[in-house]
């Protein structure tokens, strides 16, 4: 096998000299020098798409080039010598979507469950920076896992959203054509969502189309034909992941923040716990859910199985004042796309035009490999590809209020990897969550539940479930969405609902301080935006931020010199700047 | 929810506001009332500490403070209303205002006439296109401002400041007042943005260098900014390739312009133009809908204050005037026609077939010496000014005697000197 | 022979001034009027500024007050009126145009409130 694989890798990559082992579970270890970061990332994608190999460690380099790795001695070394500080039964690694999506299932239980994160808050990560797409599950290939847990996801989301109170807009895709050299690519699209069970999924005539997205007939041409997808749905992602942690903090589980993993400690075959920066977490189970580290976490528990490759997407954010044409996510499909996004990217097109569930337009992300898993800079290239996604005519680069980019942690299948892993044993791997992780969360949440429950079972581990468990969070007040009546008769009993601190986007101080004093304490400039909108708006936190931190740091009993923007040493503003000094001043 | 009447709203008490109040009053106006977001009337003016306000009007430099505290002081001898902490969420086409504030919970305000002065905010990051990370402490100048001038601490220890408008400038000095290292002000365009005298008082006093076609092309630093890369600009203000240039900082300062804030206009089904990004005025400074008028940065980006007041005491005659029965229902309009160096002008149009004392501000394209300027009204010239220099940053201003019998063209050829 | 160069900040004009010392005589060249030249004579050997900062105060609405010169100060005092400034705090309430540092480090010049604060 080894050798079928050398020979194919020789034949389609004659200029490289790559190393091929395979082990017994057909995953395939690559070396070699090659010429680009690119071209390393298609010899991983080349050989992981081989029928017979499993996955792909690629440990190739590049020629002139040093891949930043990331150095886990330091944290190590302080966590070490901190020694133990918490025993659990579960420590769970990562608070993006994965990660609290699991921790609030795991509350169920009579088990102990700490989530650590090396940022400051939960979201921070691939889970922020995407598009807030719920996706039907039409565009996985079929028979993957991928697929399965993405059609499961999307239909548990209403349940989700009804009992942790995130907004969900169904808002339904549709892509129509008027072209019948089209008609061929619809149906093949259409016998995909079929093939991956996709709720609703429905072939259209013109007619039909219009009737279901009645916005396409200011179109030019003559729609003649769509596929629709009802369960296309809209969440803001933060909300999602805020409402899980929230959930999942109130019954129980809890979260450590700035905690970096810096090593996994087994015995035998059998995991035993967590080497992080603040100490040693001694525990039963660990969920792998580091995002773009996960393979390194996987790694550490002796199980190197994977190579996670980030790809950065960028997206642009418009000025609600610029309306989306469509309330659903709609277009018409001339077949131009599917050739400029193959240009781009062969693993990922990307995202295109939608809108968020506050009706702001959102453009993409770009799909753009990145050897730095952290570098989530913004490019002109990668705007332009955002921005090329706008069929708006009204809208253009004047419009843009904000402009992000994540890292996509992509391995090199390009499927989910959820398992128990053969190596360590209570080392589960939630790895390769990408596009589109967050809808299949939920279905990747119980998955993992289930693995864990059987696991506990066949361990004679006692586990039953919480006869208190509470799977709902309380509406959270959203004053710029009541009417003027509700707005009245709530700042009469709060008058801290009165005052807005967020002008763009009518954030109340009332909604920031149930937001700091809410089961997840968020800290920082950021987290705050996240849970509430503050400084979301056109102008990003300019007339907001010193406010809000004033708020921040009082509410937190700290000096506003300690307040950061986000994680690590990122305040905003230094030493109060003139003392009084009595009789003169020294400075 | 509170119910309240009044015959004169006017929403921001900035500069524009107090001084749109004020006149009204002045020209008998019954009940006047002010709603001000912040604690105290006075607007972006409290935090500007600096000198040079008021030269116009007062006839001496004053600090923005000082100039602020003459109106506060004029509106306290008056029975005009301030609603401080007050944010108003909505304004109607009718006038009614929606507004809140932790006292009344919601007060729903029937004016007569409104007077929209919600001033301007200031261009972000991302809407100038800055690449790269998004750390902390890449922060707009009024940010700092505000930071360093009413709350007292720093925002930085080293700072790059991109712009050089006046409010870049100012902000040079101050910071270096403050012990913050300012090392550079970078311009897009070839030519500095804001005025000679505070180059010289501001860059040059303190050595501070100005980088003119440069501009900030990548931000690093993923937690606090650490630094910039700044290059150089062809005339088509594209980077030219090798003149990047690594600069550390902890502090990216944003210069880069201000919009008027225009999200209540746009609401109300108010008109606005591309140009100005303000509502379409005219001579009265009425906007598009019947009873509701503009003044100060909202309709234009003034940068003078003395103008900024001066829009407001003219939108405050014409708001007094509509309540006293004038006829502005259905009015008929002229245009006014920027011609030759001329930018844009505000007002936007003058009302068909009545003569009136029309005060026109406007911006021209680029710096010229010794020029004249016409305003033609229907093929008459009606009037000539001579201006000894213009340039874009100071606006100008005249006012003419218009009869509404056609489109008002203002133009000002090409003048001899190439300032 | 020294010269200095200075850009004239009398009109928007903006001229070029040139200004030599030649045995005690300052000559100002470049200027396009009268007082260019005395602008140009008084940057060269004593160039005045307005000071304009902020104060300590107590009680009051806002942590800092702004203060404002009530004439030109020389330049090359600046920072040790702005030191002498630091050093000091006042008491809300406060009217604008209060005294708040009288002849400042011996210029001759005052500093006062450019602002009223009502106490908090």
């Amino acid at each position: 096998m080894r050798e079928a694989i050398a020979n194919r890798v020789k034949e389609a990559f004659p200029e490289i000299s790559a190393e091929i082992s395979v082990d017994e579970r057909r995953i395939v270890t690559v070396r070699g020098e090659c010429r680009s970061w690119e071209e390393l990332v298609e010899v991983g994608h080349y050989i992981a798409h081989m029928e017979e190999v499993k996955n792909v460690v690629n440990e190739m380099t590049v020629a002139g080039m040093e891949i930043p790795h990331k150095d886990y001695t330091a944290f190590r070394e302080a966590g070490e010598k901190k020694g133990v500080i918490d025993r659990k039964d579960v420590v769970i690694i990562g608070a993006g979507v994965s990660g609290c999506g699991i921790a609030r299932e795991l509350s169920k239980y009579n088990l102990s469950v700490v989530v650590v994160e090396m940022s400051d808050d939960v979201c921070t990560g691939a889970s922020k920076a995407n598009n807030g797409n719920i996706h039907p599950g039409h565009a996985a290939k079929p028979g993957t896992l991928k697929a399965k847990l993405n059609v499961l996801g999307n239909r548990m989301y209403d349940r989700w959203a009804e009992e942790l109170n995130f907004r969900l807009d169904r808002c339904g895709a549709m892509g129509a054509i008027c072209d019948p050299k089209m008609m061929s690519a619809l149906e093949q699209a259409y016998q995909v969502a079929v093939a991956n069970g996709v709720d609703g999924v429905e072939l259209t005539d013109g007619p039909r189309a219009l009737e279901l997205v009645p916005e396409l007939r200011e179109y030019d041409g003559e729609i003649i034909a769509s596929i629709w997808l009802p369960s296309m749905g809209l969440v803001e992602p933060y909300e999602v992941v805020v409402a899980l942690a929230e959930n999942a903090a109130k019954n129980g589980v809890s979260f450590r923040f700035n905690t970096t993993v810096a090593d996994i400690l087994t015995e035998d075959g059998q995991v035993k716990g967590v080497v992080t920066s603040e100490g040693i977490i001694e525990a039963d189970y660990v969920i792998n859910c580091a995002g773009v580290y996960a393979d390194e976490m996987s790694a550490m528990a002796g199980d190197k199985s994977y190579t996670i490759h980030g790809r950065k997407g960028t997206i642009a954010i418009l000025d609600k004042n610029r309306k989306p044409e469509f309330a659903s996510l709609s277009s018409v499909l001339t077949g131009a796309e599917v050739q400029s996004s193959s240009r781009k990217n062969k693993e990922s097109k990307g995202g295109g035009m939608c809108r968020t569930p506050e009706w702001n337009i959102l453009l993409g992300p770009s799909a753009t490999e990145v050897p730095d898993k952290e570098d989530n800079t913004t490019t002109p290239e990668d705007l332009d590809y955002a921005m090329a996604t706008n069929s708006n005519d009204a809208a253009g680069y004047s419009d843009i209020i904000r402009i992000f980019a994540g890292v996509r942690p992509a391995d090199y299948t390009e499927d989910f990897i959820i398992e128990m892993s053969p190596v360590t044993h209570g080392f589960i791997n939630v790895g390769g969550i990408q596009s589109p992780g967050l809808a299949a969360a939920p279905a990747i949440a119980q998955m993992v539940e289930g693995i864990l429950i059987d696991d506990c079972k066949e361990r004679r581990i006692p586990v039953e479930k919480k006869k208190d468990f509470d799977p709902v969070n309380p509406k959270k007040v959203e004053f710029r969405h009541m009417t003027r009546e509700e707005q009245d008769a709530l700042i009469q009993k709060d008058p801290r609902y009165g005052r807005i601190i967020c002008r763009c986007e009518s954030i109340t101080e009332g909604e920031i301080l149930d937001a700091i004093h809410s089961p997840v304490t968020p800290g920082s400039i950021d987290a705050i935006k996240r849970r509430t909108r503050a400084g979301m708006g056109r102008c990003q936190g300019g007339f907001c931020q010193p406010r809000v931190l004033e708020i921040l740091a009082r509410e937190l009993g700290k000096d506003k010199t300690e307040i950061c923007q986000k994680d690590g040493d990122s305040r905003i503003l230094y030493d109060s700047n003139r003392h009084v000094t009595p009789g003169g001043r020294e400075r | 929810m509170k119910k309240i009447r009044t015959d004169i709203a006017v929403i921001g008490g900035g500069p524009a506001g107090m001084a749109a109040a004020l006149e009204a009053k002045r020209q008998g106006a019954g009940d006047v009332m002010i709603i001000e977001r912040d604690v105290e009337p006075g607007g972006i003016l409290q935090q500007c500490i600096h000198d040079g306000f008021g030269l116009h009007r007062f006839k001496k430099r004053m600090a923005g403070t000082e100039y602020a505290q003459v109106f506060i002081d004029e509106i306290e001898q008056t029975d005009i209303k301030v609603l401080t902490d007050t944010m108003v969420l909505e304004v109607t086409q009718e006038k009614t205002i929606y507004a809140c504030n932790s006292r009344d919970g919601m007060l729903e305000i029937d004016a007569k006439a409104v007077i929209l002065s919600m001033g301007c905010r200031e261009r972000t990051a991302s809407q100038v296109l800055l690449y790269g990370y998004r750390p902390a402490g890449v922060l707009t100048a009024g940010t700092v401002q505000r930071y360093i001038n009413l709350e007292g601490y720093l925002p930085g220890t080293s700072a790059v400041i991109l712009g050089s408008g006046d409010i870049g400038l100012i902000m040079a000095r101050r910071m270096t007042l403050e012990h913050i290292e300012v090392k550079g002000v970078y311009e897009v365009m070839p030519n500095p943005g804001g005025l000679t005298r505070n180059i010289v008082q501001c860059l040059d006093d303190y050595h501070i260098p100005l980088h003119l076609s440069t501009s900030v092309t990548k931000i690093h630093g993923k937690k606090r900014i650490e630094g910039v890369t700044v290059a150089k600009l062809d005339e088509n203000r594209k980077v030219i390739p090798g003149t990047e240039e690594y600069i550390s900082c902890d502090l990216l300062v944003l210069a880069v312009g201000l919009i008027p804030e225009n999200e209540l206009s746009i609401q109300a089904g108010i008109e606005l133009d591309p140009r100005t990004k303000g509502p379409v005025l005219d001579n009265r400074f009425m906007t598009s809908v019947p009873g509701i008028f503009a003044a100060g940065n909202v309709a234009v980006v003034f940068d003078l204050v003395d103008y900024v007041s001066q829009s407001g005491e003219i939108a405050a005659r014409g708001a007094v005037d509509y309540i006293n029965g004038k006829p502005m229902e259905e009015l008929s309009y002229e245009e006014t026609v920027p011609a030759g160096n001329i930018n844009f002008i505000v007002p936007q149009r003058i009302v068909r077939g009545e003569t009136a004392d029309t005060t026109l501000f406007m911006r021209v394209k680029k710096p010229d010496k010794k020029v004249a300027m016409d305003c033609e009204e229907n093929g008459t010239v009606i009037a000539t000014k001579r201006y000894p220099f213009v340039a874009p940053p100071e606006m100008i201003s005249c006012t003419v005697t218009v009869s509404g019998s056609g489109p008002l063209k203002v133009e000002m050829k090409e003048g001899s000197g190439n300032a | 022979m020294p010269e200095k160069e200075y850009v004239c900040i009398v009109c928007p004009n903006s001229c070029r001034l040139t200004v030599r010392e030649t045995g005690g005589e300052v000559e100002v060249t470049g200027a396009g009027c009268a007082r260019g030249v005395e602008h140009g004579k008084n940057e060269y050997t004593n160039p005045m500024r307005m000071l304009t900062t902020t104060v300590a105060v107590k009680d009051g609405i806002h942590p800092r007050l702004s203060v404002v010169s009530d004439g030109e100060i020389p330049r090359e005092k600046m920072k040790e009126c702005l030191d002498y400034l630091y050093g000091i705090e006042v008491q809300a309430p406060v009217k604008a145009g209060e005294v708040l540092a009288e002849n400042i480090c011996g210029t001759g010049v005052n500093i006062l409130a450019s602002r009223s604060m009502r106490q908090m």
